[in-house]
């Protein structure tokens, strides 16, 4: 009889097969916990990574809406009555004032002929943005800034024969002449200031006004 | 439970945790610093100009009913929409600050009560037209409905310009001081222009 041999055998091994088993058991826990901790990083990282982007997202555009605009200029102290008589304004086209007691509509409207200057005040009264073009800018770029306005809440854009500049854009209180349409301050006129903080009368409204002429 | 399980488990965890995370930060970090209290002027100045624009809005409405006056007309238009907007405005700044829009103080009583009225049946605020006066609007046609209006309004805009002043004078917040400045500069302008339009009409009778 070979107990003792074979029993040692036996014993042997069983315990090899543990030893075996537990190498296994190690070696899947191991596994697991890299899959588990891997599975975490990239859960952490994806909703650290949107918060980021999410934040610097909201910061761009904080800066764009104030950021300065080089060559801006403001005017103060100007009146807000409703005359009935044509006025003579200071600047050209004019920025602030007195004004008619309708306003031109300005719902991103392109209008292909020169708006009463007391009308477009009013609009500017209500946070329009007014963008006017003299006779000499090429069609091309009266397309590309009409394609700007059009649409546009509390814009609107007409020509506007008798200014200096090429373009003028104009807030209440506010004005900027550029040469072109895709210079960068456009946009950012067009960003910052349709019912911006420079609007004597907020939520005045852009739509045509009652039996609209 | 299967390995797969236990991943999802954790992964849900982790990811849960750190957007509570975020949002606590995002919610609280700025807010509880800044909104004001229910008895502050700022919810005072918000609850009952919504109440005095409200009226605005009823007042306009019920002239461009009962006349065609285009001037008139357009007036009463452009009051409806600035004024409508403006009480959506003060009513989001109330639901931004977590507040009722209603309170038990009596009108004005955050500007110190020397605004308010102490007889509650009369104008309860500065400017506000009695329901008798609205009664009276209401019924009147014509010419009559457009005195009636412009009168009334002009003592409704001074009674704005007055509130407004008064939040002026109680509160540094900004948006409601930018909100607070336009209404006196705004409505000082529209009275000039009620009074021209009645004076017109006067000069027409002669």
């Amino acid at each position: 009889m070979t107990s003792g041999k074979s029993s040692r055998d036996r014993q042997s091994r069983i315990q090899q097969q543990r030893a075996l088993r537990e190498r296994q058991r190690r070696s899947e826990r191991r596994r697991n916990f890299a899959i588990v901790g891997t599975a975490t990083v990239v859960a952490l990282g994806l909703v650290i990574g949107a918060g980021l982007i999410a934040t610097r997202e909201q910061a761009a555009k904080d800066e764009l809406r104030t950021a300065d605009i080089a060559e801006l200029k403001t005017y103060e102290d100007l009146s807000q009555n409703h005359v009935a008589t044509p006025v003579t304004y200071p600047q050209t086209p004019p920025v602030g004032g007195d004004h008619a007691q309708v306003w031109a509509p300005c719902t991103g409207i392109v209008y292909p002929d020169p708006v009463p200057n007391e009308r477009a005040v009013h609009s500017l009264e209500h946070g329009a943005v007014w963008v006017t073009y003299a006779d000499g800018v090429t069609d091309k770029n009266r397309d590309v800034l009409a394609a700007k306005v059009k649409g546009k809440p509390y814009t609107l854009m007409s020509p506007h024969p008798e200014q200096s500049s090429p373009i003028v854009l104009t807030a209440w209180g506010t004005q900027l002449a550029v040469d072109e349409p895709d210079d960068p301050r456009v946009d950012r006129f067009l960003a910052q200031f349709p019912q911006g903080e420079q609007t004597p009368e907020p939520g005045a409204t852009c739509s045509p006004p009652p039996g609209a002429g | 439970m299967s390995w797969l399980a236990r991943v999802m488990i954790v992964v849900a965890v982790a990811a849960g945790m750190t957007a509570v995370g975020v949002a606590s930060v995002a919610r609280w970090g700025d807010e509880a610093a800044r909104a004001p209290g229910s008895s502050s002027p700022e919810a005072g100045f918000a609850r009952d100009m919504a109440v005095h624009h409200a009226q605005a809005v009823e007042m306009s409405f019920l002239v461009r009913d009962a006349s065609d006056d285009p001037d008139v007309g357009v007036l009463a238009f452009d009051i409806i929409n600035t004024q409508a907007t403006q009480r959506g405005m003060l009513l989001g700044w109330l639901d931004q600050w977590d507040l009722p829009p209603n309170s038990d103080a009596p009108p004005m009583a955050w500007a110190g009560g020397e605004h308010g009225n102490t007889d509650p049946g009369e104008h309860a605020m500065p400017g506000m037209a009695t329901d008798s006066e609205i009664q009276r609007l209401r019924e009147s046609r014509g010419r009559e409905a457009e005195d009636e209006f412009l009168r009334l309004m002009i003592a409704h805009h001074e009674g704005g310009v007055e509130m407004a002043e008064a939040v002026l004078e109680r509160t540094r917040r900004e948006e409601v001081r930018r909100l607070a400045t336009t209404i006196v500069r705004g409505q000082q302008s529209e009275i000039a222009a009620m009074k021209a339009l009645l004076t017109r009409k006067e000069l027409v009778d002669q």
